[in-house]
């Protein structure tokens, strides 16, 4: 009945360290210093990869919070009493306070990226909408939005859960320009794999191995970015003529 | 926030309730956290306290409160069963500082910030926490 041995090597990352880092929550400086110590730290390398597996293991089985009846109406109920102390503009304050603007409206967490698609079909290039019904064969252009350059993978996802690289060719994602709507010159086949089709696009603030996010995927099924990274989703139903 | 509720309760069904109870307090009171600078280290704190809770409800149904759902499966499982058996008995605020300091090895700065005490603080609780585990021992 004694107390475990501590077994972190002095200098080594904490898990708590790793999900402030995770979080961008450490002062900038710090992250140069990490990433250095990561590059050369067999230990903490791995654990950084086994958080990173947890966390997309984690968001794949639970991508949101629901908030139960119970506690939607305690919430209405604290906002109505805010609003009745606030007699003065009790009318203007009840109902902007009852509509209860944002509350449950998370912004996503890529708000500042978005990747798009296009489908080409029988020489006609129509924009793609999620979840749209494409055929085999057809031809899909992706186009992204970008308020900073960043580095770019795009992988995708089929209905028996086969991982598809579909932007870029090389090892290393590829360095993309800021901007909105920018459509890639490359463009991707439409394959015989009927059903939903996941497609995930990586805009990294530094270059990446294309081959681990994509490992990730073959094993969780999901994708969860890691600091200096933010993720866009799109999708689209593969059905027959 | 999960990992945490995992690694001490030993049983993920009362992980995902610990974790869902927590996402409770975020939701009913996000003025109080989701603004901390050091979000992370809140829902650190905030979790572990909420598998406390949890573990004295559990007591209730058990002879020891720290008695595990499920067989450790992995080294950091297999380190907090050993912890395990001494926090029992453990005023919180020293089993606490135990889970952090033994379990989750954060270095002492890293305990007061979960605390929110300073560093002298926690090497005096540590103090503490040794004699009562090193008499412990003796008595076992």
């Amino acid at each position: 009945m004694s107390l475990p041995e501590r077994t972190r090597p002095p200098g080594c990352i904490t898990d708590l360290m790793f999900d402030a880092w995770f979080a961008d929550e450490l002062p900038a400086e710090l992250g140069p210093a990490l990433d250095k110590h990561v590059s050369t730290c067999q230990r903490c390398r791995g654990r950084r990869a086994a958080l990173a597996v947890e966390r997309s293991a984690f968001l794949s089985l639970h991508p949101s919070y629901v908030a139960s009846p119970r506690q939607l109406a305690r919430r209405h109920r604290r906002t109505v009493l805010a609003a009745v102390a606030l007699s003065s503009a009790a009318l203007l304050t009840l109902v902007v306070l009852a509509r209860e603007p944002g509350l449950e409206t998370l912004p996503p967490a890529a708000a500042e990226t978005e990747l798009g698609f296009a489908v080409v079909h029988s020489g006609s290039n129509e924009r793609g909408m999620r979840g749209q019904d494409v055929h085999p064969g057809d031809e899909v252009r992706f186009d992204y939005s970008v308020q900073t350059p960043a580095y770019l993978a795009i992988y995708g996802l089929d209905a028996h859960g086969s991982v598809r690289v579909f932007y870029p060719e090389t090892e290393l994602a590829a360095p993309v320009a800021a901007g909105t709507h920018v459509a890639l010159m490359s463009t991707v086949a439409v394959d015989n794999v009927l059903g939903q089709q996941w497609v995930f696009a990586l805009f990294c603030n530094a270059a990446f191995p294309v081959v681990e996010p994509q490992r990730t995927l073959e094993i969780q099924r999901a994708l969860a970015p890691s600091p200096g990274c933010d993720m866009s989703l799109t999708d689209w139903d593969n059905v027959r003529f | 926030m999960f990992r945490r509720a995992r690694v001490l309760l030993c049983d993920d069904d009362d992980a995902q309730r610990v974790v869902t109870e927590v996402f409770g307090i975020l939701y009913d009171r996000p003025e109080r956290y989701l603004k901390h600078p050091a979000l992370s280290v809140q829902l650190y704190a905030l979790t572990t306290r909420a598998c406390f809770d949890h573990l004295r409800s559990r007591a209730l149904h058990s002879r020891s409160k720290w008695q595990a759902a499920s067989v450790p499966q992995d080294d950091l499982s297999a380190r907090a069963s050993q912890l395990r058996e001494v926090l029992d008995g453990l005023s919180e605020p020293l089993a606490q500082l135990a889970v952090y300091y033994y379990l989750d090895e954060l270095s002492q700065e890293e305990v007061g910030a979960v605390l929110g005490c300073p560093k002298r603080r926690v090497v005096s609780l540590l103090s503490q926490l040794m004699a009562a585990a090193g008499s412990r021992e003796l008595q076992s």
